[in-house]
């Protein structure tokens, strides 16, 4: 079932796949980026309670879902790399983290902001803020791991090993809102009903959503490119393709 | 069109600091995250760049050695 993704263990396949899709990833998420927003700032409807301030909602919740999914995908990442010993996978936790420590660093900044007219607080160390403060610690803490080791086979199994067990946040924040006595509302979007937003504020909160997917995307074909050529820049096809760009420069 | 000028839409509705702070802090954190990530594919080339010179160097110094 999975025979179509073989040839992108070979890292040379990958790094051609990523410089292919990088355009188109770009493209497709500043298109929705900048549709979401302007829907969401200039023709969405105003909330009942909170009025205009609501429409932070469009850079705060899609960041808040992707710092999350971002992590998900970390981790997935890391059960391959440590169950198949597939290296191609421990680059991409490494190159992939600090697009996650960006994602959460906009939640909790944004959500700080959007806190203090409408809670009267920039910060509570309610469930679902803290939660999410950890994961940012676990994210940092990912990316120092890795930097903390010279010999970087061992340091992509650690890193692997930590990104797994950091996971456990994952479910943490989702249910934080559910388990504990919070100040964050509750789920809307990310629930087994139907959602509980009006469509018309509903739909560029998805758009927006989808956009900075792409936008993840984008960043994480970028950034694994680069890490691919310098973890294998002793291979053959690595020397060829830099000389000839240099020759092509020369020219 | 929910606002009826300008001026209302950049006030919105009293909370204008809050909102365009966040779109502000977003649009810069994002363009940084991609800015950073274009030239990191720069600085890398070099160093790999850098770490062939210094191999080719290596290699002639032991040819010549040997020679």
């Amino acid at each position: 079932m999975f025979k179509w993704l073989h040839p992108y263990a070979k890292s040379q396949n990958a790094y051609q796949l990523c410089l292919t899709l990088t355009p188109w990833f770009g493209c497709f998420s500043l298109i929705l980026l900048v549709v979401g927003t302007v829907w969401g700032l200039v023709f969405a409807p105003p909330d009942y309670q909170q009025g205009e301030s609501f429409r932070i909602i469009y850079v705060h919740v899609p960041a808040a879902i992707m710092s999350m999914g971002v992590y998900a995908f970390m981790a997935t990442a890391a059960f391959v790399a440590l169950v198949w010993q597939i290296k191609m996978c421990e680059w991409f936790i490494v190159a992939v983290a600090p697009i996650g420590i960006c994602y959460t660093l906009i939640a909790l900044v944004t959500g700080a902001v959007w806190g203090k007219p409408m809670w009267g607080t920039w910060w509570q160390w309610d469930a679902r803020l803290t939660s999410e403060l950890i994961l940012l610690f676990i994210y940092l803490g990912i990316v120092a791991l890795y930097s903390a080791f010279e010999d970087k086979d061992i340091a992509g199994k650690a890193t692997s090993i930590l990104t797994l067990v950091g996971s456990v946040n994952l479910p943490v924040i989702h249910f934080s809102v559910e388990w504990w006595n919070t100040l964050h509302q509750g789920a809307t979007i990310t629930k087994f009903q139907k959602p509980s937003i009006d469509y018309l504020m509903g739909w560029p909160l998805y758009i927006n959503l989808l956009g900075f997917m792409l936008l993840f995307a984008y960043v994480a074909c970028i950034r694994m490119s680069t890490t691919i050529i310098f973890q294998e820049q002793r291979r053959a096809w690595v020397k060829h393709m830099l000389r000839a760009e240099g020759e092509g420069n020369a020219i | 069109m929910q606002f009826d000028s300008l001026t209302e839409f950049i006030a919105m509705g009293s909370y204008g600091v809050y909102v365009w702070t966040c779109f502000g802090f977003t649009i810069g954190m994002l363009i940084a995250l991609i800015l950073l990530s274009k030239r990191q594919i720069q600085q890398t080339r070099k160093i790999i760049a850098g770490a062939l010179l210094r191999e080719q160097r290596i290699k002639q110094a032991k040819d010549a050695d040997l020679l």
